[in-house]
């Protein structure tokens, strides 16, 4: 007879990995907005689409840090260690990604899949956050 | 300070001086209660402050969806943390009390206060540890103000609480230098955001618009330094009233004499102090 299957344990994130995550989302925002000011000083426009879609990114991962920081003390995740775990590894390759990128069309596609990130994060769905960390990583060049 | 640390230890040896002539309590209660919420009140500030700078940018620059923060969160957290640090005032003001053999005799603000600390589900992990222990602190004071606990219970107290005080600074010492820190560093990055982009864009004709704008980005950072300083004193602060108290644990445990309690509690009241004074003189600038 088969063994049902057992669902994944779910778990509340501890204050230190709660800190992580908002200082992971931090420091991709600093990264975006230092890609923003460089593109700025090489001669774009502060109303150009590309500079304003990426002070936006800049806004909505400021403020996914904050979140993280200030609420949400019973943010519970399925395999949370694990998600964690992707999480982190994702979103240090996205910050090594941004690191001195001059390419604004890469910086744009590697906010947007971080934010997506932030997305599913909120839905706590483990499959959703697999997915979008294997997304942030694909757009910063890694493959996990 | 050689002529008081001197007095001090003399008084101490001709047994007049209590607990709390020695170990400064009721000086610290008073001086926190100033202190402590200067720099916790801008966990809201900080929010206000992002988004004048959002509001101030211009509409073209920045995504028609994108709206400015929602500040209650933080509200909440400042509202929550003065409380906190509200009741870590008392229960050195109680011990001063009690070492100085005056009653404690303010069961009903205790009651009111109880109540009004109740745990938030919406706050951060580091804030509702913080609501947690000071609820215990708050209950053990009510208690004792209710079994009229005098001088010879003061060592009890302390004892009982040790745990409760270990568990509120720390966790007010991870609010303020690791949340709060984290929020500042948006901020900074706001500022950035806000001022050297116009900046790099400057024509030659705007010198003079500018200067005025260096000027002013520099008085912004200059305000962040000091916030960022004060996150420092406030860890430095809690750091002290946590070693502080479980050294009085322990002495009170070996019923040591008041000369040993003034010889071990000494560096760290000077310390304590200092830190306090750190952050009173930068909310005195201008």
């Amino acid at each position: 007879m088969k063994t049902p299957p057992v669902p994944p344990a779910t778990t509340t994130l501890s204050d230190d990995q709660m800190q992580t995550l908002a200082q992971s989302f931090h420091d991709i925002a600093m990264e975006i907005g230092q890609v923003r000011l460089s593109a700025i000083a090489a001669g774009s426009r502060l109303t150009d689409p590309a500079i304003v879609q990426l002070q936006g990114y800049v806004y909505s991962l400021m403020n996914v840090a904050a979140s993280l920081a200030i609420q949400d003390a019973n943010l519970t995740l399925a395999n949370a260690d694990q998600a964690v775990a992707q999480i982190s590894l994702a979103t240090k390759a996205a910050d090594h990604a941004l690191d001195k990128l001059q390419s604004i069309d890469k910086a744009v596609s590697i906010a947007s899949s971080v934010i997506v990130l932030a997305m599913a994060i909120s839905t706590k769905d483990p499959s959703q956050i697999e997915s979008a960390a294997r997304s942030v990583a694909k757009a910063a060049g890694l493959a996990i | 300070m050689r002529i008081v640390a001197g007095a001090t230890f003399l008084l101490a040896a001709n047994g007049c001086v209590n607990l709390d002539d020695i170990a400064g309590l009721s000086k610290l209660s008073d001086r926190a209660r100033i202190s402590l919420p200067r720099v916790s009140n801008d966990v809201a500030g900080t929010c206000a402050r992002q988004n004048a700078l959002f509001e101030n940018t211009p509409q073209a620059e920045r995504p028609p969806a994108q709206q400015a923060q929602d500040c209650k969160p933080y509200q909440a957290i400042a509202d929550h943390l003065a409380k906190d640090e509200s009741v870590l005032a008392d229960y050195f003001d109680a011990l001063g009390k009690l070492a100085s053999n005056k009653p404690m005799g303010y069961v009903a603000i205790i009651e009111a206060n109880v109540t009004a600390i109740g745990a938030n589900s919406s706050l951060s992990a580091n804030a509702a540890s913080a609501g947690d222990a000071a609820q215990l602190i708050l209950r053990s004071l009510a208690d004792a103000a209710t079994k009229g606990y005098r001088k010879k219970q003061l060592g009890q107290l302390i004892q009982q609480n040790d745990p409760a005080i270990q568990s509120l600074t720390q966790a007010l010492k991870k609010v303020i230098t690791a949340d709060y820190a984290l929020l500042l560093s948006n901020e900074e990055l706001s500022l950035d955001s806000f001022y050297k982009g116009p900046m790099a864009s400057a024509q030659p004709s705007e010198r003079l618009t500018l200067i005025l704008v260096q000027r002013q980005y520099a008085h912004d950072r200059s305000a962040m330094q000091f916030r960022k300083e004060d996150i420092t004193a406030y860890g430095k602060v809690m750091d002290d009233i946590s070693a502080l108290h479980a050294k009085l644990k322990q002495e009170a445990e070996t019923k040591a004499s008041m000369v040993e309690i003034s010889k071990q509690a000494r560096p760290l009241v000077l310390s304590l102090n200092a830190a306090l004074s750190d952050i009173e003189s930068r909310s005195n600038q201008p």
